[in-house]
């Protein structure tokens, strides 16, 4: 089943269009990694799904519904979402906010002891949620979005503002739930190194516009990996290779798109040529050098 | 109805440790302190019971002068504390996200504060027959009259309220409304020594508008207190005004993206 699907979806604030989105699926139990450089749109994007921002045209449809005024109430029921950081009561313990979203969401307390449970706070749900930490408020976020186990779970970087390990954590937690628990994933990153652990298909957008969509390998397998020759003299190996466009790099020479039969031809030619050859060393593109070559944007 | 209900007491249950009862005690005192402060006056004391003297309405008079000072900056406070919760961890998305209309979020943050705000105006009212009383004014209470004069200054805290919870709700900076209650209360205080004519253009002044005697000369250096009718207008254009508000953001607010 598809999930989330997206057809010709525009945003516009004045004259200004920030999405403009032909196309976007989701399926069922995947992990959806939704990536693009800040201010492209993602959010804009997920509000628009979750009803937060009323698109100013075009289609979504969660699971094969329209969401529209008369079925917003009861899809958003099966949705949970975290968008731009976590949501809170600060005055309140974090257990007084679980309860007001129980009763706000209708789901058993069973449910509210498990979601805490699977976010590791159970022993700080006494605590006033204005003295949490970062890490804290963003799991106890996840919590609330996770409490009615809903089908789809919609995380707006989820990870922003945590340390290395909480990353970490939050990347395990995220991992195990479509396993665990069926829940199917939406989940947008700057941080790309981090998505790429988790996504089971990705869709890039930038400038409002979706540039790639598909899985994962899909995407990797646009990359053309690259060849690297360690040699006993880098200039001339340069120069007997001249025809191939090779790149000089600090770890060697650098050449790309080859067949496995170029590659057996340039080798042959540097050991033709006299030339000691060291190394030949198989250079996969990582998502975040894909990410840069498809963008263009380094800050990301 | 079920549903209504179940979404009044989640309100309800965020205004745990907001210390409202606690802001609306100290504004009870602040109330009663002014009334006490007639009601103790010796010379009010010693003509009580004399005929003329009107003795229930002096005190709902400096009653009302202690309401135009300080309610405003009351009703500022207490709109702002309810609203602002939901700016500190930006709860509005998941209020929606959990399937909360804006118009029920607005209608049902407005209900819970209103409601109590008309317990602790209905509290006042018995304090205020209880210290008349107390302080040995024996003349029967006009009913009428009391019952008019609460039900207007709920009324008029009702217009007052919709201005500063449109505010509330439209500007994250909660001091834009805290600082129009405290030009409230002063145009409210400034109001009372204008004439009718213009003072009437300002609703935070209405409680004094309520003001049911007056002092008219009878001779040279001789006072009289005179009963004024009651004047409906401040109950009537304060409901029209704050429904008018009320509606109106309402309607502005959800338009409003997140």
């Amino acid at each position: 089943m598809t999930m989330i699907k997206i057809e010709k979806l525009i945003k516009k604030y004045g004259k200004q269009t920030v999405v403009n989105i032909d196309s976007l699926q989701v399926k069922e139990g995947e992990i959806y990694g939704f990536l693009g450089p800040n201010g492209a749109g993602k959010s804009t994007t997920m509000k628009m799904i979750l009803s937060l921002v009323t698109p100013t045209n075009g289609r979504i449809q969660i699971m094969g519904r329209e969401m529209n005024d008369n079925t917003r109430v009861d899809l958003l029921q099966q949705i949970g979402s975290l968008i731009e950081g976590p949501s809170y009561y600060s005055h309140l313990t974090g257990m007084d906010n679980m309860k007001i979203i129980q009763a706000l969401k209708d789901v058993p307390k069973k449910n509210i002891e498990k979601a805490i449970q699977i976010v590791g706070l159970e022993n700080h749900m006494n605590k006033k949620v204005k003295n949490y930490s970062l890490g804290m408020k963003q799991r106890l976020g996840v919590a609330m979005a996770i409490s009615s186990f809903p089908k789809l779970l919609i995380l707006d970087e989820p990870t922003n503002g945590l340390d290395p390990a909480g990353m970490e954590e939050m990347r395990e937690l995220i991992k195990t739930l479509p396993k665990e628990y069926g829940i199917t994933i939406m989940i947008s990153s700057h941080i790309l190194d981090e998505v790429e652990k988790m996504v089971t298909s990705i869709g890039i957008i930038n400038k409002g516009h979706m540039i790639f969509e598909g899985s994962l390998a899909e995407f990797k397998r646009n990359s053309h990996p690259s060849i690297c020759f360690k040699t006993s003299n880098p200039q001339k190996t340069f120069r007997l290779l001249q025809e191939k466009n090779p790149e000089f790099k600090e770890e060697g020479i650098l050449l790309t798109d080859l067949s496995d039969g170029e590659i057996a031809y340039c080798a042959k030619k540097i050991i033709d040529g006299g030339l000691d050859l060291y190394r030949m060393e198989e250079k996969t593109k990582s998502l975040e050098e894909l990410f840069i070559q498809l963008t263009g944007k380094k800050n990301l | 109805m079920a549903n209504k209900m179940k979404k009044i007491l989640v309100e309800n249950k965020k205004h745990q440790r907001l210390y409202l009862p606690i802001i609306f005690l100290l504004f009870l005192f602040i109330d009663m302190g002014v009334v006490l402060m007639t009601a103790l006056n010796s010379n009010f004391q010693n003509t009580i019971n004399q005929p003329g003297s009107y003795p229930w309405l002096q005190l709902i008079n400096s009653y009302l002068m202690a309401k135009v000072i300080f309610t405003p900056t009351l009703l500022a406070v207490v709109i702002s504390r309810v609203v602002d919760i939901e700016n500190i961890g930006d709860m509005w998305k998941t209020l929606k996200t959990s399937g909360w209309s804006m118009e029920e979020i607005f209608n049902i943050k407005f209900l819970v504060i209103f409601f109590k705000y008309i317990i602790f105006q209905i509290l006042e009212g018995v304090l205020l027959v209880f210290i008349g009383r107390k302080i040995g004014i024996t003349i029967p209470i006009p009913l009428g009259r009391l019952i008019m004069t609460l039900l207007s200054i709920i009324a008029i805290s009702f217009a007052i309220m919709a201005i500063h919870y449109f505010l509330a709700m439209r500007y994250e900076n909660q001091l834009i409304g805290l600082a129009l209650g405290v030009c409230g209360s002063l145009s409210g205080i400034i109001g009372t020594f204008l004439p009718l004519s213009i003072s009437r253009f300002i609703p935070y002044s209405y409680y004094a508008h309520l003001i049911s005697t007056e002092f008219i000369q009878i001779g040279k250096e001789q006072w009289a207190l005179k009963l004024v009718p009651l004047r409906l207008y401040p109950l009537l254009v304060s409901i029209l005004l704050g429904n008018f508000v009320f509606f109106l953001s309402r309607r502005k607010l959800k338009r409003l993206d997140f």
